[in-house]
């Protein structure tokens, strides 16, 4: 069995003031750790009350991927901020929901279902 | 149609709904037959859902002289915060406290002469299947109190009562909690046992406002009934579970589909009645008694209420009193002259209007306070709001509000240990929400405040019973009552955590810590901030595990308010936590900075437990850091400062038990350092130390340890039997750590029993959830994974998940096995010996410098493999030798056995 590519490419915008997204396109493994947590600092670390991580570019996860996934969330609830996630596969979406990161990630469809439900609750934290 | 007779409650006629009592019947039937039914019975407020089952119960009574009723509701203003509410009320009913018949008060005379029948033989059941249930469940702290020593005393039970009553305040004084999984099985384990000498109807009514605690211990009755005589019911509002709650999808939503999907149509729906039924519904009504009312008047009266029960029936009674309807000379009733549809209610609110201001002002003015204390009320309690003698206003609840109006009922006595309290509720709880709804705000505010004043001061010294009352009480009232709403949220919380329903305790802390932004600053609410953060991690870590983003949060909030507090006693608690969140992280270097933080300040502090708690902690760390001695020397000394006797519930407090964790973790020692044997007895010592102190997630802990052991063993049976029971335990606790260490562990036995694709499989899940939970130590299990690869060739997906593993781990221990497996790995493909013989040199050396001797001898094992497959047998057999030679104990386990084999097959070819 191939194993699928490892190589990632994470492209931060900024998008409404206070949203972030991250576009992730190829592998999400524990390499991807540099790339992922540099483009995150570089334009979500600050400024930033929500994340939404892009995945309709992605091919691939590893278990370890989920691990980074979750040091990603830490990170950035230890700065107020909230994280989503759209444009997962049907694959993918049952490994969230199975390891219940569905919980703390919210999942949506398109990138427009994700800032819609933001536009709506903006200013809320504690819910 | 069939004219029935009145009842006390709301609607006061049952009529129609022939084709729902024959559904019921039915599913009554089958559980007779021992094939227990489940029904959900759904339809808006007023539509008849409790009448209908209510008199279903009274046609069974009829029918079967053994049969059963227990009943519990929802509260709409409390009941999401007060854990098992109903499941507590229909206990109560089954053990004798005649409080709480209040509910089906027009089966209660001869459900209350039946349950007086078998209340010695429920509660003899309950002390003997469900013990902890008793201690929880049960109001009033005294459990031989509330079940009537005599009773007790005659069937010679009384002693293990009086044990069971002293069981209860040991574990309030622990601050100790049962597993949610232990009061579910206990609970059906009772009612189970209990059908079997009377059959039982279990009604829960309005579980739209169910806290969720409730509505899992529902759903896991729901699947646990299928061989009892019982008959489990429970009614909703579709519409307020379709609104959601909190934002979110509803928890009843789920749980209805499953049950559906399970066991196919179940539901009665009140709402989606044919037209004709609700037509039947108003004739068979007006037919109850004696009239003249033509098609005409039967017609305008069913386009007005459209057959719904409550409304038909109130605006029949309200036509009655105001002279639309008549009786004529001949007794029949009959249209009035004053009859005029246009100056009706149009809708049923307007009905209960009417009779609500038909009441004198002192009537109205007590209901008005009874509806601020919600749908159930003690009358008390509105006496001394409303500035009435208590006398004057049971006289006037029972008299008028009960007998004459029918908008109460109840009036049974309540106690809680010391304090004895009539309780009332409205006969329906539209009655409550209009009069409540047609309150000003500042009347509001006021009533609630006086409210929680007069609870507070009647309970006084056990607060906790009504802590979620109190809550709501004082965060109605604002202002200055909010500090106390947020103590109580607090205690409610503990409380909540206590019967293990986690959500609600984080529900509670959550509210809490809302509120307390309204909190004028100072050290009085960083006191209370820093006590919520505290109980939210706790609750938390329990829920999701050490290395959860939440409690990270949490513990990292109540880590800075401490500081604002000038670090007192209690921060020990969040020290220990971060440290646990670092060691859980793989983060070694701050776990062991944190480690000793926790040490330092519990030696400063003369805490015991705490000092024991650092040590096994220190030890741990030193365990994945290879530090064996330093390891030993700290699970050793906490070995030595436990007692069972004296420290058996700490893990009640910090989440699991001291002990128990030194030995697993000597236990794996042992065996790195070669003593196989020693270990197992460790390992084993710790799963008796757990089963002793009989904390679950202590259990699932030490099981999990010891089927590692058993994999490092390579012995595979018993590694699948301890693994089994580690995920049983894992999942019943709803541990998802061990429930996924125990998924890797099985997954990995079934690749050694050949079934490498589904061994895989589950591996793979394993890890997935695994890393979810935010723990990072990984080299374990991605070795499971890397071996699994290795047997069925999957060279690249091996070296990758090794990979992976060795890029982000800081665990020095398993870090010989890492590089053996690598090598491995290498080796499947032609040209990459050369490779694979450094890494293994590279990884003996490394196993020799930690004194990880079981290691040494794998590595020393593949070196000999490779050597041998190069035809140079001799090579490395100096190696494997001398790390065989190191081993006194365990010579016929795996590892030990095929180095023999190996060391005889290399000198038997160096011979040749």
């Amino acid at each position: 069995m191939s194993v699928p590519g490892t190589e990632v490419r994470v492209h931060a915008r900024k998008e409404r003031g206070q949203t972030c997204i991250l576009d992730i396109k190829g592998g999400l493994s524990a390499f991807a750790e540099d790339e992922l947590m540099e483009a995150y600092n570089r334009e979500c670390a600050t400024g930033t009350r929500n994340v939404i991580l892009n995945f309709a570019g992605l091919e691939y996860m590893s278990s370890s991927g989920i691990g980074l996934l979750v040091t990603l969330l830490i990170r950035a609830q230890r700065r107020q901020q909230r994280l989503l996630a759209v444009g997962l596969t049907d694959h993918y979406r049952e490994i969230f929901e199975i390891t219940r990161l569905d919980e703390a990630i919210s999942l949506h469809e398109e990138e427009a279902d994700a800032l819609s439900v933001l536009s709506a609750e903006i200013g809320e934290w504690i819910r | 149609m069939t004219a029935r007779g009145g009842a006390s409650g709301q609607p006061n006629s049952f009529v129609g709904r022939d084709r729902e009592l024959g559904r019921l019947g039915e599913l009554f039937a089958r559980a007779l037959a021992g094939r227990g039914q489940v029904c959900l019975v759904t339809g808006q407020a007023g539509s008849g859902k409790t009448a209908l089952v209510r008199h279903f119960a009274e046609e069974v009574f009829e029918r079967n002289q053994d049969a059963i009723l227990a009943a519990g509701s929802c509260n709409a203003q409390t009941g999401i915060g007060d854990p098992f509410l109903p499941f507590r009320e229909a206990l109560a009913m089954l053990t004798g406290n005649p409080s709480e018949q209040r509910r089906m008060p027009g089966a209660s005379s001869e459900n209350a002469r039946r349950l007086r029948t078998i209340v010695v033989r429920s509660v003899q059941v309950l002390v003997d299947v469900a013990p902890e249930v008793a201690g929880l469940f049960v109001p009033g702290g005294k459990l031989v109190g509330e079940f009537g020593k005599a009773i007790a005393d005659k069937a010679g039970w009384l002693d293990r009562l009086d044990l069971l009553a002293k069981q209860k305040a040991l574990a309030e004084d622990a601050a100790s909690s049962i597993e949610q999984s232990r009061i579910f099985e206990q609970y059906a384990a009772f009612l189970d046992e209990l059908s079997a000498e009377a059959p039982l109807i279990l009604f829960v009514d309005d579980l739209q406002w169910a806290d969720g605690a409730s509505l899992n211990l529902f759903f896991h009755l729901a699947r646990h009934i299928g061989q009892s005589r019982i008959l489990l019911i429970g009614s909703y509002r579709p519409n307020d579970v379709a609104l959601g709650r909190s934002g979110a999808r509803h928890p009843l939503e789920p749980i209805a589909n499953e049950l559906t999907r399970y066991y196919g149509d179940i539901a009665i729906d009140l709402d989606s009645l044919p037209q004709e039924a609700g037509r039947q519904f108003v004739e068979a009504l007006l037919d109850t008694e004696r009239n003249c009312l033509g098609e005409g008047f039967r017609r305008a009266l069913f386009a007005r209420t459209g057959g719904h029960a409550l409304f038909t029936v109130e605006l029949v009674r309200a036509m009655k009193e105001r002279g639309s309807l008549v009786r004529d000379a001949d007794g029949c009733w009959a249209e009035g002259p004053a009859l005029d549809w246009g100056a009706l209610p149009a809708r049923v609110e307007g009905v209960i209007e009417e009779r609500i201001e038909r009441l004198d002002a002192e009537l109205q003015e007590l209901l008005r306070v009874a509806s601020v204390e919600g749908e159930q009320f003690a009358v008390e309690v509105v006496a001394r709001v409303a500035d009435v003698g208590e006398r004057d206003a049971v006289r006037r609840f029972s008299r008028e509000l009960d007998r004459q109006h029918q908008l109460v009922g109840g009036g049974r006595p309540a106690r809680w240990g010391a304090v004895r309290l009539f309780l009332y509720h409205f006969t329906h709880n539209l009655f409550q929400h209009y009069l409540y709804d047609n309150l000003s705000a500042a009347e509001r505010a006021y009533l609630h405040g006086d409210v929680g004043h007069v609870l507070e001061s009647l309970f006084s010294g056990q607060t906790e019973e009504v802590a979620a009352q109190l809550a709501r009480h004082f965060e109605e009232a604002g202002g200055t009552a909010l500090s106390k709403a947020v103590r109580y949220r607090l205690e409610a919380a503990e409380r909540a955590r206590r019967m293990s329903a986690l959500d609600e305790a984080e529900a509670h802390l959550k509210r809490g810590l809302a509120l307390t932004s309204a909190l004028p600053q100072g050290r009085a609410r960083t006191q209370l901030e820093f006590s919520l953060w505290t109980a939210l991690g706790t609750v938390l870590n329990a829920m999701h595990g050490y290395a959860a983003p939440a409690v990270d949060r949490a513990f990292r909030q109540a880590r800075a308010l401490a500081r604002a507090l000038g670090d007192p006693p209690e921060a020990l608690h969040v020290l220990l936590a971060q440290s646990m969140f670092f060691l859980m992280r793989g983060e070694m270097a701050h776990a062991w900075q944190e480690g000793e933080q926790v040490l330092r300040r519990a030696e400063e502090l003369g805490d015991r437990a705490y000092i024991m708690t650092a040590h096994v902690l220190l030890g741990t760390i030193a365990v994945y850091r290879a530090d064996y001695a330093r390891a030993r020397k700290h699970l050793e000394r906490c070995i030595e400062l436990y007692d069972v006797n004296r420290f058996g519930e700490l893990a009640y407090r910090q989440g699991q038990d001291p002990g128990v964790v030194a030995h697993a973790f000597l236990s794996r020692v042992l065996w790195l350092q070669g003593y196989p044997e020693q270990a197992l007895d460790a390992g084993r010592a710790a799963v008796a130390l757990a089963d002793e102190v009989g904390h679950p997630y202590s259990q699932a802990m030490a099981v999990m340890h010891l089927a590692t052991l058993y994999s490092f063993l390579r012995r595979w049976p018993e590694c699948q039997r301890a693994a089994g029971q580690a995920l049983q335990l894992a999942e019943d606790g709803g541990f998802a750590m061990w429930r996924a260490n125990a998924a890797i562990i099985r997954g990995t036995v079934l690749v050694h029993q050949g079934s490498i694709a589904e061994g895989m499989a589950a591996i793979s899940r394993g890890l997935f959830v695994w890393e979810a939970t935010g723990a990072g130590l990984v080299a374990f299990g991605a070795t499971c994974m890397a071996e699994a690869c290795r047997l069925e060739g999957r060279r690249e997906e091996g070296l990758r998940v090794l990979d992976e593993s060795l890029y982000r781990s800081e665990e020095a221990w398993w870090q010989p096995e890492q590089y053996r497996l690598r090598a491995e790995l290498l080796l499947l493909a032609p040209g990459h010996e050369a490779e694979a013989r450094d890494l293994l040199l590279q990884a003996l050396d490394l196993a020799r410098s930690q004194g990880a001797r079981s290691l040494e001898l794998r590595v020393a094992m593949s070196l000999a493999r490779l050597a041998r497959h190069a035809g140079q047998p001799a090579d490395e057999m100096g190696a494997l030798a001398e790390a065989h030679a190191y081993f006194f104990e365990g010579l016929d386990s795996g590892d030990l056995r095929e180095a023999s084999t190996l060391l005889g097959l290399g000198y038997a070819m160096e011979a040749g």
